[in-house]
């Protein structure tokens, strides 16, 4: 046992790996990126992906790898699926290659984005992964570079690549990283969550070009293994939109703790154990907020109005944005994108679930009949303060 | 010498009863090699966070409490520890069961 050396040669300097990770030639531009982020020295994944935004390739086409890992925890595996080539004999990489292919067609017809970070960058799925080699893993996630996921313990969790919309809530956090760049902790970073399952669910619903209200609003719900059960009628699932608090109900999961209202907000602590302030608990507030705008908003789909609406919010955002912030910010695009009605619907969503206040109602008093006004009784002259001091 | 492993995080955000090992309770095998392994994994040389909070990642609270009194507590990514603490935290799953199943005054 004992800690392993890292060597620190770094032959070429960042200044011209940077430059090479904006080169035309793939294979320069991708040796780039690679090197940088192994310099975990240097920075983080996060920040170098966010730094090369500028200078990655115009926009390209769609180009989806899938690795296996094989059950442990090397990133980002063996190749088993390149773009363009024949489906894999696994199923589990298919439905990571073929999520991330619906996903990326919907931000690019939906909104006209050109990839993770509008710049054609390659999406990376890895699958089969494992943190502990005996213990299946139960949970997908974005590295700051590609998605990763899990098969699930085989018990209450399937593979989660089952679950369209948990594909798209992770490529998601590629986007939010690329825009709004939102702190992953407290309230921006239930924004940040928010934000993947909003998309995460309107991918799913444009995939099956569902209504609003044929939509189940749900998150995760096909990768929970049979035998889980809900807190409403609505099939079990990690989440959901449309009544958080209510996506399980299991003696094995316990409850959904989600709130869909402020006076329920989570008061958890930053650290991993408190899942930095509750992002993945309070998140349910303004998921909430985006269902309820869909239905105020009355258009047919999610992408129609509302869609729009929060992505262009998205892109505006600041990283330590705040609820309330992010509510006004709402609003605005509303009001800049279709105008009074819109803003109405939405200012309305965010009020009913507490985060925009709710106006006073301005209660009219009835007329009195006139009467001459009481002469106020001259005040008592003070008989032991002192005078006051001249100003 | 108390250990207690937190988890938080992860697509699903469960949160599920922490784990936690007193190495008295243990048999002389496994607490020889949990006293080993804490002292291999240099708890005082390490920072109070390890890694950043990835989106979705897991994450971990782990808690050292010494016979001293002494206690260390680190936030982790696995992926950003040390190979010893890595091990430390795979020995506490494997011998650890949930507190409520620990028998009284344990």
């Amino acid at each position: 046992m004992g800690h392993r050396k890292t060597c620190r040669c770094y032959i070429i300097p960042p200044h011209m790996l940077n430059h090479m990770a904006g080169h035309a030639d793939a294979q320069v531009r991708d040796a780039a990126r690679t090197t940088l982020l192994a310099n975990r020295e240097l920075h983080t994944q996060r920040e170098i992906y966010a730094t090369l935004g500028g200078t990655a390739l115009a926009a390209g086409p769609l180009r989806r790898t899938v690795y296996d890992a094989r059950n442990a925890d090397g990133l980002p595996g063996a190749r088993v699926r390149s773009e363009g080539s024949a489906p894999s004999h696994d199923a589990t990489a298919n439905e990571a290659y073929e999520g991330a292919g619906v996903t990326h067609a919907f931000y690019e017809k939906v909104f006209h984005r050109h990839s993770i970070d509008d710049q054609g960058m390659r999406i990376d799925s890895t699958v089969h992964f494992r943190e502990e080699p005996d213990v299946g893993f139960d949970n997908a996630f974005w590295n700051g570079r590609q998605m990763v996921y899990g098969d699930g313990d085989g018990e209450l969790f399937g593979p989660f690549t089952r679950s369209l919309d948990v594909i798209a809530h992770e490529l998601t956090h590629g986007v939010t990283q690329f825009e709004a760049a939102l702190v992953y902790r407290k309230q921006s970073g239930a924004l940040n969550e928010s934000f993947s399952d909003v998309f995460g669910s309107m991918v799913k619903q444009w995939h099956l070009n569902q209504t609003i209200d044929q939509a189940d609003w749900l998150i995760g719900q096909e990768l929970l293994l049979a035998g889980v059960t809900s807190g409403s009628s609505a099939p079990a699932a990690l989440r959901s939109l449309k009544a958080p608090g209510t996506a399980y109900a299991d003696d094995r999961l316990g409850n959904d703790p989600q709130p869909a209202h402020m006076s329920n907000f989570a008061h958890l602590s930053d650290t991993r154990a408190g899942d930095n302030g509750g992002v993945h608990i309070n998140s349910g507030i303004p998921n909430h907020a985006f269902y309820l705008a869909c239905k105020h908003l009355a258009a047919p789909h999610a992408w129609d109005k509302a869609g729009p609406i929060w992505y262009a919010t998205l892109r505006a955002l600041h990283p330590r944005a705040t609820f309330l912030q992010a509510a006004k910010a709402t609003v605005m695009q509303a009001d800049h994108l279709y105008g009074a009605d819109a803003v109405k619907a939405v200012r309305t969503a965010w009020q009913e679930v507490g985060v925009l206040p709710v106006p006073e109602v301005v209660h009219v008093m009835p007329i009195l009949p006139r009467t001459p006004p009481t002469p106020p009784t001259p005040p008592s002259p003070p008989s032991e303060s002192p005078p006051a001091p001249p100003a | 010498m108390k250990l207690v492993l937190e988890r938080g995080g992860g697509v699903a955000g469960l949160r599920k009863p922490p784990l936690a090992v007193d190495t008295a309770a243990l048999p002389v095998g496994d607490r020889d090699r949990m006293v080993a392994l804490v002292e291999a994994a240099e708890l005082a040389t390490l920072p109070r966070v390890i890694g950043d909070a990835a989106n979705d990642q897991l994450g971990y609270t782990l808690s050292v409490t010494g016979d001293d009194g002494q206690a260390h507590t680190i936030d982790l990514v696995i992926s950003a520890a040390p190979p010893a603490l890595r091990e430390l935290i795979s020995e506490l799953r494997r011998v650890a069961a949930p507190p409520s199943a620990r028998t009284p005054g344990s």
